[in-house]
């Protein structure tokens, strides 16, 4: 009994073993490939995964005589990976998705800067036709151009347009008016609320509390880089998200991007500060139960005719300091990826970045929210800060706030303790040395 | 005779309410399941709804999209490899390992033993840049040895306790007659005691399989487009759009469906296996 | 001493094994260890030796203490519902029971599944509006909480997340105890008439207890570590409800990129854990068998 077990288990054990020298072969084989040939040199690319990034990953694939190795994966992870490998000076990556911690990298000398590339290459990317304002105002870091901006989107007002007539209301211009409404359109035995919050901890929580931050009339730090959080603005901005809360699904807490996306698809809020870049979904069947019904504006202002100013993101490709292959070369992928064709192939995803194409009356009118989009940054808003420490504290920061929200800490008391956790780091940096 | 036309009726409602324990005990630990599977065959929109979709037209578009239009293949691949590169690697170290730990005892062992439980206390994600410093400079970064190794070291502890236990049960003679029979120390314990332990084994291995399989954090990291197992590409859809909720479902089904083979096959021998060694500490 | 027949043993058998351990572990260790004495900022290269300062700042730091908080209720709640429930399931299991071979596999699934899936599908079945939690509560005419948005029940739904994901390690291991109880003790209880209870009560559960010990010992070293979930339920929200030491650890390394300091906390939890640890063993391994 016994010796037969055993045989028995050498036998499977030189099974295993054949499957494995057989997996490893296929392995080797697979390696060997790329070098036996060795003529089509592998572009690393890396950035967080969403619809406009994975459309520029696919014609980024379609550029001859390379082979394209992409990673799209979360942002906390893209993010972990880049810094862990570029902290090492490692040449893992070529291109990446670096949008705001551009500075960051740029300051710590991973990225590559781009000004002669530029120079030699004007023409054959199209240069100036890229918006020249994002490129000076989100892709430079002291004078150098280190990315090409390739997209641009920001957080507007959705609404339930079809519940809006029915209940006599039109989009509130006011914080007041939001409330008001919020509360109209609640009915919770229905499963029907009236708001979408994003107020998970971290870039969610910081997303929504800017905006209510900004418009009404505070920031993250002044001019002296002073943080400036612990304000009248700020009492304001979090007892606005304090009210609003109890007209949004009782876990708002835990909501991120996505699950305010889902809410609003699923009928179960009836507005909401979102992304552009979901509108589109908003009138997809295959994902939304609203289809048509969702329409968008500019987020309510403090007072009547007052300004607002929500989160603008832009995003940036830029080249790794260490990127061993030939520049040059990296540099037109990327130049190439955004073309005029590509971005206007594209312009339902996001707002383009070429001139060209934003000024495109036919591309404006195909995608209804990219009016909303224009008017939104034409209303004022904005970028968030993009030094280091703004995203080093921030998940400590936001989990300090939502305490005022859940009323564990007084309003004020977590406005003072999330101060001082940037504060703090501002000092330790060397910011107010003198 | 009292007694029994009393308990009659007593036994019959204890088994109705071990029957009904038992069927809630199935239904919670498979709900989780079932709800995965059926959001990867509902339409995105149907999948997170109140109250929940029951009936549907199933539909196997996010599987066949995630298994024909990304490397998913790829990276079952990967995992395949690494699991079994763990296994083999791990189980022979530790069998032998936990061999000599259960025949010979001094302080030195004893101590040798508590580190090794230290070693699993440590947190992981501390050793995550010392092992990328170590991966580049040996050239190892994104290769499925690399993976392997730590994945197997990690491994250790918990196969040398376990299997420590196996060899402790088996008589001290039996090795020793086979050595005056004139095997050496490593033949008696080929021939001799391993088979004996063989259920033991069998056990250790299926762990390791697990913990190969689920590996996560340092996958992470220390893979990119070569080596990246199955665990890993799952995870990656975040959560931007939808439909990516929807891949992640198909996903997770198709990282569950071998392991409920393995399990369904295999939990016999994992009964018998720890039945067999009755885990001493 | 070591007789010569030990040293070639040690040679032979025990050598390979450490020499992995060693290669793939030590340097890591050490290096994570000797930084726990410097301030190493991930983008920069320099470091600087900063004694216990970055001990130092962890005791002193009011989130470092919450997280510890937050660790021991997860664990001691997860832990015991774990440990309890899984005997119990293991005694249903050990009843004469149909379908036999479904059941223990279906039982012993949760505990093979990927832990960064079964956070994601825990995710889904907590959500609070379309999770089947609430709905099941809803038809039994509850209004479930917010779960894993409400301060007060998130730290709870992670609990009940790894009870779902863990048990069946508590069940497989008392279970497979629960087959090798010796009949003959068995046999003479119920010679001596005893009731089920007792049965269980002064045979049963002795027999049981170094497992039992063993399982608790396991799965509170790694119900201490806990991550995955968290990571992926609540990113250690709302506030700081459900920030575990491991989470906080990992705040610390990778959004903060403080290496030495971060390298100093996981040397505070180790040195936490094997005191703990430790002194269990010492206490009712000793106490039981006079050797571990």
């Amino acid at each position: 009994m016994t010796r037969r077990a055993w045989r028995f288990g050498r036998r499977r054990g030189v099974l295993c073993l054949i499957l494995l020298v057989g997996a490893s072969a296929l392995l080797i084989a697979r390696g060997a490939a790329p070098t036996a040939w060795a003529a089509e040199p592998t572009v690393h690319y890396i950035s967080h995964r969403f619809p406009m990034l994975e459309f520029w990953v696919k014609k980024m694939g379609e550029y001859p005589g390379i082979k394209l190795e992409a990673e799209l994966i979360p942002f906390d992870q893209a993010l972990e990976k880049m810094q862990i490998h570029l902290s090492q000076g490692a040449s893992t990556y070529d291109i990446m998705a670096t949008d705001a911690f551009l500075p960051t990298f740029a300051e710590r000398g991973w990225l590559m800067p781009l000004d002669p590339l530029i120079a030699k290459l004007r023409q054959a990317v199209e240069w100036d036709d890229i918006d020249p304002i994002l490129v000076r105002d989100v892709c430079s870091y002291k004078g150098k151009v280190y990315g090409v901006p390739n997209l641009a989107i920001s957080m507007f007002f959705f609404y339930r347009k079809d519940l809006f007539d029915a209940a006599g209301l039109k989009p509130p211009a006011t914080m007041d008016e939001w409330i008001a409404a919020a509360k109209a359109l609640t009915m919770a035995d229905k499963k029907q609320y009236g708001t979408a919050m994003t107020l998970k901890a971290g870039d969610g929580f910081q997303n929504d509390f800017t905006y209510y931050l900004r418009t009404y009339g505070g920031d993250w730090y002044d001019k002296d880089w002073k943080v400036t959080i612990d304000s009248e603005a700020g009492v304001k901005a979090l007892t606005t998200m304090k009210e609003l809360m109890k007209y949004a699904p009782p876990n708002v807490l835990a909501f991120h991007n996505d699950e305010s996306t889902v809410a609003m698809q699923q009928g179960l809020t009836a507005m909401g500060l979102l992304w552009q870049s979901r509108a589109l979904a908003m009138d997809n069947a295959q994902v939304s139960k609203v289809v048509g019904k969702v329409s968008f504006a500019v987020p309510p202002a403090a007072t009547k005719g007052g300004k607002s100013h929500a989160r603008l993101a832009v995003g940036c490709y830029s080249i790794s300091a260490f990127t061993k292959n030939d520049p040059e070369l990296v540099f037109q992928v990327i130049g190439k990826t955004l073309s005029k064709a590509n971005m206007r192939e594209s312009a339902g995803l996001a707002t383009p970045t070429r001139l060209s194409v934003t000024r495109d009356p036919e591309v404006m009118q195909k995608f209804r929210f990219i009016r909303a989009a224009a008017d939104n940054v034409q209303a004022g808003a904005r970028l968030v800060p993009s030094n280091p420490e703004f995203s080093e504290a921030m998940l400590q920061t936001t989990q300090t706030l939502q305490k005022g929200l859940t009323g564990e800490l007084a309003i004020p008391e977590a406005l003072k303790r999330a101060q001082k956790v940037m504060s703090d780091l501002m000092t330790e940096k060397g910011y107010y040395k003198k | 005779m009292v007694n029994r036309s009393v308990g009659a009726p007593r036994v019959v409602l204890a088994r109705a309410l071990v029957y009904l324990a038992l069927l809630a005990v199935v239904a919670v630990s498979l709900f989780p399941i079932y709800f995965a599977l059926t959001t990867s065959l509902k339409q995105t929109r149907d999948a997170f709804t109140t109250p929940p979709t029951w009936i549907f037209t199933p539909t196997l578009e996010h599987h066949r999209f995630i298994w024909l239009e990304t490397p998913f293949p790829r990276y079952l691949f990967n995992t395949l490899v690494i699991t079994i590169g763990t296994v083999l690697l791990s189980i022979p170290l530790g069998c032998m390992a936990a061999y000599y730990l259960a025949r010979y005892r001094s302080r030195p062992i004893q101590v040798l033993l508590f580190s090794l439980l230290a070693v699993r206390a440590f947190p992981r994600i501390l050793l995550l840049v010392p092992f990328f410093l170590v991966a580049r400079a040996a050239q190892l970064y994104d290769t499925h040895i690399l993976i392997i190794l730590i994945i197997a070291a990690f491994n250790q502890p918990f196969a040398i306790w376990l299997m420590r236990g196996f060899f402790l049960d088996v008589p001290r003679e039996l090795p020793e007659a086979a050595m005056i029979d004139g095997c050496s120390s490593f033949q008696a314990f080929r021939r001799v005691v391993l088979p004996v332990v063989r259920p033991g084994v069998f056990t250790a291995a299926l762990f390791t399989f697990l913990f190969a399989y689920n590996e996560f954090l340092y996958c992470l990291i220390l893979t990119g487009s070569d080596a990246k197992p199955l665990s890993v590409a799952i995870a990656q859809y975040g959560a931007e759009k939808i439909e990516y909720w929807s891949w992640s479902a198909a996903g997770a089904v198709g990282i569950l469906a071998p392991i409920v083979l393995f399990i369904a096959v295999m939990q016999r021998h994992l009964v018998k296996g720890l039945t067999f060694g009755t885990l001493k500490g | 001493m070591a007789s010569r027949q030990q040293r070639r043993d040690r040679l032979i058998f025990l050598v390979p094994s450490m020499t992995v351990l060693a290669v793939i572990l030590v340097y890591p260790l050490a290096y994570s260890l000797g930084l726990s004495f410097y301030n190493y900022y991930l983008p920069v290269p320099r470091t600087t030796f900063v004694g216990l300062e970055n001990f130092r700042f962890i005791l002193a730091d009011d989130a470092f203490w919450e997280a510890l908080g937050v660790t021991a209720r997860f664990t001691g709640a997860a832990v015991a519902i774990e440990v309890v429930l899984g005997i119990a399931v293991a005694l249903l299991l050990d009843a004469r029971i149909p379908c036999r071979r479904f059941v223990n596999t279906v039982v012993l699934l949760p505990m093979a599944i990927t832990p960064a899936v079964a956070g994601l599908l825990m995710r889904w079945m907590f959500e609070s509006n379309w999770g089947l939690v609430n709905y099941f509560l809803g038809l039994a005419g509850v209004r479930g909480p917010g779960w894993t948005g409400d301060p007060a029940w998130a730290l709870w739904s992670i609990i009940l997340a790894d009870v779902w994901q863990n048990t069946p390690f508590v069940i497989l291991v008392v279970y497979a105890g629960l087959q090798s109880v010796p009949v003959e003790p068995l046999e003479a209880a119920m010679v001596d008439g005893a009731s089920r209870a007792q049965t269980l009560a002064h045979v049963v559960f002795p027999f049981l207890r170094p497992l039992v010990l063993f399982v608790l010992i396991i799965r509170s070293m790694d119900a201490f570590r806990i991550f995955d979930q968290v990571f992926v339920m609540t990113g250690g929200g709302p506030g700081t409800t459900t920030q575990t030491i491991t989470f906080y650890n990992y705040v610390m390394a990778f959004r903060q990129l403080r290496m030495g300091r971060a390298s100093a906390l996981g040397v505070i939890t180790l040195l936490i854990l094997s005191l703990v640890i430790g002194a269990w063993i010492y206490l009712l391994y000793r106490r039981e068998k006079g050797e571990w």
